[in-house]
């Protein structure tokens, strides 16, 4: 579970968009773990099972945010003004856009997207952790693509620094 | 003209989940075709930022609390089960012991040698001069040749260093030269055995040089 730690950090900071924010969750998650390994079988991967519950102790903060009236989303966008392609990479902002668009797609997008292209999860294995079946793991994964294609390449974005909205 | 490969194949494509005939089927088509060519490099080339921006953690140390929440948990279970963690066990203590005498003993070996140090710091120097070279032949040749998302490695036997250069994203800059994004990772073995990843842009001037223009350094 150590060696994972690394993995999971990167998945949890995709996920939150924070480092810190990403290092509470893996917290959370290795509680959760050690507290159900029992419900792991041996031979699985361990990796898989993992994000798999750092997926749904996300899905849980998310929920308990906004019972509580925030949204733990909109917060972690405000870290990311959106800055147009071509002013970003002058800045060398390119991956500071990145995260900031893969902060805004949906989490559903966002977890499929990190997980193939981060993780090098296959799509099966992602269609596993999440739950869902490869068909929508498929698509999902053309829209995230599709979104975060646009953002990078699409055109100037407006002067004044909107955060929160993506240039359609 | 039409194209023989819908997008969704592509991406399977770029994501390794064809089988090898069907990989072979659209290697085929992307050559006949730029357009796709070009679809697959903006497809690679997303992956690799994307892959790039949530790298963090990977380079920096997991934090103290997090190995300890993991270890603090197993030990807890284990307790609860009746059995002692393998640091309390007597053979750990032992084996601790013994590998202490031997580090002792390497430093006491090291103070005779301590009069070729100053041939040890030319050959130092010139590891280190060497590394330099050979970092900038492998830049150069990753930003002229490779795409985006396909790293080139380097690795001098004289020093052990090591490490690759990644372009990351290609454009054109505002006075119409071509630019790229990279990623220089190394792992430097003469001296002081210093990890350094920087996130760069280099642009390529008119006699065809890879210039670089912006640095972002961190060190580890």
């Amino acid at each position: 579970m150590l060696a994972l730690l690394p993995r999971l950090r990167r998945f949890a900071y995709g996920l939150t968009g924070s480092i810190d924010e990403g290092d509470d969750l893996v917290q959370a998650t290795c509680e959760r773990a050690i507290r159900s390994i029992d419900t792991w079988q041996a031979g699985t991967r361990l990796d898989s099972w993992m994000y798999r519950i750092a997926r749904n102790q996300f899905l849980n903060q998310i929920r308990a945010n906004k019972v509580r009236g925030q949204r733990l989303e909109v917060a972690s966008i405000d870290h990311y003004t959106y800055v147009d392609g071509a002013r970003a990479m002058e800045a060398q902002l390119t991956l500071e856009a990145v995260r900031g668009l893969a902060a805004r797609l949906p989490e559903e997008q966002r977890s499929i997207l990190l997980l193939v292209c981060v993780e090098g999860l296959s799509y099966k294995e992602v269609s596993e952790v999440l739950d869902i079946p490869m068909g929508t793991v498929t698509s999902r994964l053309a829209r995230a693509r599709a979104t975060l294609k646009d953002g990078l390449d699409g055109p100037a974005a407006p002067e004044e620094k909107t955060s929160g909205s993506l240039p359609e | 003209m039409t194209r023989q490969v819908d997008d969704e194949t592509l991406m399977a494509y770029v994501d390794g989940e064809l089988d090898e005939t069907a990989a072979h089927a659209v290697e085929a088509a992307i050559a006949a075709d730029p357009d796709l060519a070009e679809t697959v490099r903006s497809l690679r080339e997303g992956a690799a930022s994307l892959h790039a921006a949530f790298a963090e953690p990977m380079r920096t140390q997991v934090p103290e609390c997090l190995i300890e929440t993991v270890n603090a948990g197993f030990a807890a279970r284990q307790r609860k089960n009746g059995k002692t963690p393998w640091h309390g066990r007597p053979a750990f203590a032992a084996m601790a012991a013994s590998i202490a005498v031997l580090i002792l003993g390497l430093g006491g070996a090291y103070v005779f040698v301590d009069q070729q140090v100053e041939q040890r710091l030319a050959r130092l120097e010139a590891a280190r001069a060497a590394d330099r070279d050979i970092i900038q032949a492998t830049i150069a040749t990753a930003l002229e040749k490779h795409l985006s998302g396909v790293p080139a490695a380097w690795h001098n036997p004289q020093s052990g260093s090591s490490g690759r250069v990644e372009p990351v994203r290609t454009f054109r800059s505002a006075a119409g030269l071509w630019c790229r994004e990279y990623v220089f990772e190394a792992a430097f073995r003469a001296g002081d055995g210093r990890n350094e990843t920087r996130r760069a842009i280099a642009c390529r001037d008119a006699e065809g040089r890879w210039r670089t223009r912006l640095e972002l350094t961190s060190d580890s």
